[in-house]
């Protein structure tokens, strides 16, 4: 078993390089073009301060003198909140500068790297890709928190909050292959597409297809359809996952803040979902039975339905698809999710994924809703 | 005649709605009493080895003669003349009742919460950790979504972002999980019938197990935004032995995703 981890982990080698933003709720590649840089300064005329992204306005004087009123596209209320800036801090009339990049259809949208008032000082907001790293510096470090009775325990310790996040791959990689991915799941080189994973030839098709258009077809995006299967594993920071255990009835909880801040059901004690639950009305979590094996979680799940991406990056499932989860906690702060993906729909042969997360304490996930909000 | 007997059949249900929470719970004198943990603690779930959820009873936040339909409102503890509405807001809840609830966020797969959630369709679940020192509610309606509760003596932040379910906190009297909420957005509707709110609101929510098979809830609104005194409301749910939770996803088969995040008016595209 330990030299399987060593191997796992050596192939887990993905190199990632810096997307526009690597917090960002959908793909912004999508939307604007890193390589065409904006710096527009104006008169700031709304802010709309909603998840996932705060968008303010401004009213910018053209060259031919005409004034346009452009959307200026930021993170997260959250993200901005950390860096120090709160809904209150710009109002109607003061005078701004952003810099960001232009939108690929020419409209009057930018997305903001940075704002400043115009009068200089420090930035207001500026990306920060560290902002994770800063939270984790310093954290107690030490063995997995356990119950009394010696089990694992995959949520808080006793008393104290906190979430798992920045998980270590963006997207679904079978283990052992090497390619470079942004923190969506967008290849760096399309060429690369086939090695991800075995694909069944329309998958690799749809998976190719849906990454040469950025992923803007994600219904995750479109229609705030809910991060089922792995993806629920695989939310950027600030957004992230936690356990709620109840031992007492053989259940546990995941809470998915960020994805639409739903919940899904696992059950461990033999029992088995009930309801709307079935076969025949296919679901975006499935249905989930687990058992303790050691210090892992072993998590089957079926009957999922087709309306949802399961993984970022686009990659395709079927109603056949399987899930093999194996969920442990190495140390305190390190989630290790292992799932072996068995999809005779689109894949040719089961395969396997795996990624870590990093345990944030103290906080909750922010409160998400996709359905909340504007795109 | 015809009058005759709806006059009758109102008084009936007006008599059942103004019933005070004792004569309430007479017609339950058959249920078992409420389960309780081993150290004593009121369970307000499922006991052990057991199904249930909590479901609504066809008990309503306000009565409202004047609302899209008002059939569906005669059940509540509260009549909305008696609820001290300002005018801007009053005039709200006309609109929104002429206007057949056009653009309800609800039906938006927007989440409700406050009031809303505890008489969603499907029911739920309330969880108590206190290992966690928190109060999870599990709603299978609402986009299949949570709430939580901190019972740690934490306070509120001072000035929350807006959430739909704000931030709550929570202590117990005796049996009943008294909980104290701001931080609420105004995009949900407390109601079905539209009652507002603003961002001032401040949900003061008491639920008590009132025996195994009754679940009191009583909630006083606070929100000087829209209402010129604090007013309370509540209802009693009902336990669904056998239930067990499951995934019900709103915007599944939506198709008025426009409605859900860009809104008519908007002029920003994906």
């Amino acid at each position: 078993m330990r030299r399987r981890w060593t191997r796992l982990t050596a192939g887990i080698c993905v190199f990632l390089f810096l997307p526009t933003s690597a917090l960002a709720h959908h793909p912004i590649e999508a939307k604007f073009d890193n390589d065409r840089p904006l710096t527009l300064t104006g008169i700031l005329t709304q802010v709309d301060w909603s998840n996932p992204h705060v968008h303010i306005f401004m009213n910018v004087g053209g060259g031919t003198g005409a004034i346009a009123n452009w959307a200026v596209e930021l993170e997260s209320p959250d993200v901005l909140e950390r860096s120090g800036w709160d809904r209150d801090t710009l109002a109607a009339g003061d005078t701004i500068t952003v810099e960001g990049v232009a939108a690929r259809d020419g409209s009057e949208q930018v997305w903001g790297h940075t704002v400043r008032r115009a009068d200089g000082g420090e930035p207001l907001f500026t990306i920060n890709r560290d902002a994770l790293e800063e939270l984790l510096r310093g954290r107690p470090e030490g063995p997995p928190p356990r119950w009394p009775d010696g089990q694992l325990q995959l949520g808080s310790p006793n008393g104290q909050g906190g979430y798992w996040t920045g998980p270590s791959l963006s997207a679904l990689v079978e283990d052992g292959v090497e390619v470079e991915m942004d923190a969506h799941g967008v290849l760096r080189h399309i060429e690369e597409a086939p090695r991800v994973a075995p694909f069944k030839t329309w998958a690799k098709d749809l998976y190719v297809l849906r990454q040469r258009d950025f992923l803007e077809d994600d219904p995750g995006f479109l229609f705030c359809m809910p991060p089922g299967g792995p993806r629920h594993f695989q939310m950027p920071f600030p957004f992230g996952i936690q356990f709620v255990e109840d031992r007492a009835r053989g259940r546990i909880f995941v809470l998915t803040g960020g994805g639409n801040s739903n919940w899904r059901l696992i059950h461990t004690g033999g029992g088995e979902q009930t309801g709307q639950a079935s076969t025949s009305n296919p679901l975006f979590y499935g249905t989930s039975l687990a058992e303790w094996e050691g210090d892992s979680l072993v998590v089957r799940t079926s009957a999922f339905n087709e309306a949802f991406w399961f993984s970022n990056g686009g990659l395709p499932h079927t109603r056949a698809l399987q899930l093999t989860e194996r969920i442990s906690r190495p140390d305190l702060n390190t989630l290790r999710y292992e799932v072996t993906i068995d999809d005779p729909g689109a894949y040719t042969r089961p395969w396997t994924s795996t990624w870590t997360l990093e345990w944030l304490p103290g906080q909750d996930p922010p409160e998400h809703f996709c359905q909340g909000n504007r795109p | 005649m015809r009058l005759r007997l709806t006059v009758i059949m109102a008084s009936l249900l007006l008599s059942l709605a103004l019933a005070p929470a004792d004569a309430r719970q007479a017609e339950n004198e058959e249920s078992r009493p409420a389960p309780r943990w081993e150290d004593g603690r009121i369970n307000l779930g499922a006991p052990l080895g057991e199904n249930g959820m909590w479901f609504r009873d066809e008990n309503y936040l306000a009565v409202n003669p004047d609302s899209y339909e008002p059939q569906t409102t005669r059940n509540s503890r509260i009549h909305i003349d008696d609820i001290p509405l300002q005018p801007w807001a009053r005039a709200l809840v006309n609109h929104r009742n002429e206007s057949y609830l056009a653009n309800e966020p609800y039906t938006r797969c927007l989440p409700s919460s406050g009031p809303r959630h505890f008489i969603a369709f499907y029911g739920m679940e309330i969880m108590n950790m206190p290992e966690l020192e928190r109060v999870y509610m599990f709603i299978r309606a609402i986009s299949g979504s949570y709430r939580v509760i901190y019972t740690d003596g934490r306070e509120h932040p001072a000035n929350p972002r807006p959430t739909f379910f704000g931030h709550s906190v929570g202590h117990w009297e005796g049996d009943t999980l008294v909980i104290d909420t701001v931080g609420m957005n105004e995009r949900f509707w407390m109601n079905r019938e539209g009652l507002p709110h603003t961002e001032q609101l401040h949900l003061i929510e008491r639920v008590t197990r009132v025996d195994f098979d009754s679940l009191d809830y009583t909630v006083t609104v606070d929100d000087p935004g829209a209402y010129d005194a604090p007013w309370t409301s509540g209802y009693t749910l009902r336990w669904r032995e056998g239930e067990g939770i499951s995934e019900y996803i709103c915007q599944e088969n939506n198709l008025s995703p426009e409605g859900m995040i860009v809104g008519s008016e908007s002029r920003i595209v994906p």
